[in-house]
């Protein structure tokens, strides 16, 4: 390996061009594309989310009608879940590192990942086919939920937006199977199954969820596709269908999919904390099989989301007990994490920040997940502003907070420059600032009852409302920041080396950018990626 | 809302909280715990020099079952005291002597049909210190009906019936939301609960409690409960449906192209089955037929009103 220096290097990202690009192989490439598709949408969902708040400042309506508002929280929620965060990590951390991690070439199947990455572009381009048309009659109102019968009735886009979301099912499946074979099959020499780094085991139980569950929405959203066009009886009680069954078809998925969001985002913070301690995991085994408890857990507690929609007793007594079973795993994962930093040397660049403020942050997600799994206090917290501010703590606090603190790490490795580190802490505090103030109010507001996607509200939740919305303006200016410093690194950032934070994971030990082939010859691993405070000193 | 904590009134109500604040001890407890060692950790552990020595610890079997088997017992111990208290706010005390009240959901009104006949829209009235049951249905979409300060929500649905119950200890009136998403007026569907003292429940049964309406009264007061208002304003501005200011005696064309003057027929047509002869330029599907709901009478003391909108 030492003899990359000398022979030629040419960096993955030349050369440029539409062509080269659009109709690569490369899986450094696709991910990258990956990154900037969507972080396009995430930009979009977020500006939509911030309309849904500042209509939310006094009570009364100020700036759009209630349609308006339904139709932004619906875009908000949409295109976040899936355009953004199931795509998410895996798409786009994880096609650029996977390979490069377990010391391959490419995935097993690299034109399949392009054609997982065109399939995510068609699904994104009918999604957004559902604006084209009047506003008050075509733009989607149901909610990301499209719980029928409303889904039925609703004169709005329907279509487009679930045709694009089982569309954009298959560039998910693909992607799953893809690294899962790529796991079985393309490891390095001697990177056995207990060498490899903590974020191929997340991806890889991902991946078993994606491939899964997937198929199951699909199908679902093609139900309601066919009830919409034929009305044959599906979920139409007028018919003798059920709308219940529909709830029940979608959160066996949706319950599941909300681990391929978080699981690689465990793994990104996995990766950080024993680079910036220098020190080895705590724990290895018990994360990554935690892992992989949590994929299979994952299946059996969807009925949670049904504990008030007319569910029998019995069934809100066992998905209540099977939904215990996840925080467990859970758990298991927090304290591993924070014990790593035990008797470490500990820097706290802003990879490390993002890290600890994951860990922060995903604390009070899962804490505040107990009241929810619990049937006396979850009936009174059903679908009221607590619930709201319980996955935004999951899915934000969470996963985006992980992949801009893996953004930052690895963006020295993407593009062989390094960003400003003081400009980066201050986009962590404004976000983690920002952040807080959005939503713990919201925990309180559905303490008191306020009801989620409400367009207007009653005067005596106004300020706490008032203080989220200003919160949430904070929290829109973070990610200017956050992205503006990154992007700036990438074209004018200062030249970072093939390792500046002395990694000992296999990523690190090539050229940054690496070249398009990664590897010039396959390595061959001897040593466990954690090895700190072993071999250096 | 004085304090953090939401009011209670009932004891159903009070055992939620228990349960709660319970859940809330031990929530507190572990994010101080993990967020203090972990910060302490971050100074404590903080880099001095590139030549730091470090543990090489990897792990610690001991600790490791340490950390599954507490949480587990915990958690254990919250579900079957969620469960416990839960299963008393399903199960009836005893079904016979219950007062039952039956609740229909549509968009974006609650209407309630009492055992003795009586009927109410968006004000439901119960007796103090009695058990309630109420069993709900809906007309169109998925609703839910939730009362905040009785802790109690179950979804309103169309395909078959759900129930609540509770006993009222305070007399007062609570706000009733709904808290599944149903369109355009989601967040308008809003009702008031009002529990009555029993010399106001003798008067409610009675049928004393109201003051006599008289048509044009009658009239009006529908028009707010059955939430006609939401969409049809009156003072001529245009808004999910016609404006009711000038309708009687007004030229509409539909949207088969048929051109015909309101009058009490179509207003009658009209609130029976709405999206047969809708006006042109306005969605079909909206609003709500209210065929078998409403009286002849009923539709007369709207048309009254309507009449009064110059």
């Amino acid at each position: 390996m030492s003899s990359t220096e000398t022979q030629e290097y040419s960096p993955y990202l030349q050369p440029g061009g539409f062509k080269n690009w659009f109709f690569t192989v490369d899986h450094k490439r696709i991910g990258l594309m990956y990154l900037y598709a969507i972080l396009f949408f995430f930009i979009i969902a977020g500006v939509c989310g911030l309309i849904v708040k500042a209509e939310l400042l006094a009570p009364g309506m100020q700036f759009v009608d209630y349609h308006g508002y339904n139709v932004f929280f619906t875009l908000h929620g949409t295109i976040m879940v899936f355009l953004f965060i199931v795509p998410g990590i895996p798409a786009t951390l994880g096609n650029f590192l996977l390979p490069l991690m377990i010391g391959a070439k490419d995935v097993a199947f690299p034109r399949l990942n392009l054609l997982s990455f065109w399939i995510y572009v068609l699904g994104a381009f009918v999604v957004i086919l559902s604006l084209i048309g009047p506003w008050d009659e075509a733009w989607l109102d149901t909610g990301w939920t499209f719980y029928t019968p409303y889904s039925i009735d609703s004169s709005t886009g329907v279509i487009p937006v679930t045709l694009g979301a089982f569309i954009l099912g298959f560039s998910s499946v693909l992607t799953g199977l893809n690294f899962v074979v790529t796991i079985h099959r393309m490891r390095a020499p001697g990177m056995t199954w207990h060498r490899m780094p903590l974020f191929v085991w997340s991806l890889y139980s991902a991946s078993l969820i994606q491939i899964l569950a997937t198929p199951v929405v699909g199908i679902t959203l093609l139900l309601l596709i066919m009830e919409r066009l034929f009305g044959i009886g599906f979920f139409s009680p007028e018919l003798g269908g059920d709308p219940i069954m529909f709830e029940n078809f979608f959160w066996f998925y949706s319950h599941p999919v909300v681990y391929i969001m978080i699981l690689p985002a465990m793994g990104v913070v996995a990766e950080i904390l024993p680079v910036f301690s220098k020190k080895a995991i705590f724990g290895y085994r018990a994360i990554a099989y935690s892992s992989i408890a949590i994929a299979l857990v994952s299946f059996f507690v969807w009925g949670h989301h049904l504990f008030v929609s007319g569910m029998s007793y019995w069934s809100r007594w066992i998905f209540s007990l099977l939904t215990f079973a996840v925080a467990i795993p859970t758990a298991i994962k927090v304290f591993n994490w924070i014990a790593t930093l035990y008797k470490g040397s500990v820097k706290m660049d802003s990879p490390m920040l993002y890290a600890c403020g994951f860990i922060f942050l995903f604390s009070i997600a899962g804490l505040t997940g107990i009241p929810l799994a619990t049937l006396a206090t979850d009936v009174h917290f059903h679908d009221t502003y607590f619930v709201v501010a319980h996955f935004h703590y999951t899915m934000q606090g969470g996963t985006v907070v992980a992949l801009v603190g893996g953004l930052h790490f690895w963006w020295p490795k993407m593009y062989g420059r390094m960003y400003n580190e003081l400009i980066a802490k201050v986009g962590f505090w404004l976000l983690f600032l920002g952040f807080n103030a959005t939503f713990m109010p919201m925990f309180i507001l559905g303490y008191w009852g306020m009801p989620r996607r409400y367009a207007d509200y009653m005067a005596e939740f106004a300020d706490l409302h008032f203080a989220s919305s200003l919160g949430a303006m904070v929290n829109g200016i973070a990610y200017i920041v956050i992205l503006g410093n990154l992007v700036y690194a990438a074209f004018k950032g200062r030249a970072a080396g093939k390792n500046p934070y002395n990694s000992l994971s296999l990523e690190w030990s090539i050229p940054s950018p690496p070249p398009l082939t990664n590897f010039d010859e396959i390595p061959t691993v001897t040593t466990w990626t954690y090895g700190y405070g072993e071999e250096n000193t | 809302m004085s304090s953090v904590f939401p009011e209670y009134a009932t004891e159903a109500a009070r055992q939620v909280d228990h349960v709660q604040f319970f859940i809330f001890l031990v929530m507190a407890f572990w994010f101080i715990a993990c967020n203090a060692v972990l910060v302490y950790f971050v100074f404590r552990y903080k880099r001095k020099g590139p030549d730091d020595k470090v543990s090489t610890v990897k792990g610690n079997h001991t600790l490791e079952v340490v950390w599954t088997v507490i949480p587990t017992i915990l958690v254990l111990g919250i579900f079957y005291y969620g469960i416990k208290v839960w299963a008393g706010t399903r199960t009836m005390p005893d079904d016979k002597d219950a007062y039952v009240v039956d609740i229909t959901g549509q968009k974006w009104s609650w209407s309630y049909r009492y055992p003795d006949g009586q009927t109410t829209d968006q004000d439901l009235y119960v007796p103090q210190g009695e058990v309630v049951k109420l069993r709900m249905n809906s007309l169109d979409v998925l609703h839910s009906f939730f009362i905040p300060e009785f802790r109690i929500k179950e979804d309103v649905v169309p395909s078959f019936y759900t129930y609540l119950w509770f006993k009222a200890d305070r007399a007062g009136v609570y706000n009733i939301f709904c808290t599944e998403y149903c369109g355009n007026r989601h967040s308008q569907m809003l009702g008031k609960l009002h529990v009555l003292t029993p010399e106001e429940w003798a008067a409610f049964k009675a049928k004393d409690y109201f003051e006599v309406l008289t048509p044009l009264e009658h009239g009006k007061d529908l028009y707010v409960k059955k939430a006609c208002v939401g969409c049809h304003t009156t003072d001529g501005s245009a808004s999910i449906g016609p404006t009711f200011k000038g309708i009687i005696g007004r030229q509409e064309t539909l949207t088969d192209g048929r051109t015909l003057t309101v009058d009490f027929d179509y207003i009658e047509r009209s609130i029976n089955k709405p999206d047969d002869e809708i006006v042109a330029g306005y969605p079909k599907g909206q609003m709500p037929a209210f065929e078998g709901q409403l009286t002849k009478q009923d539709i007369q003391d709207i048309y009254t009103f309507l009449e009064t909108l110059k």
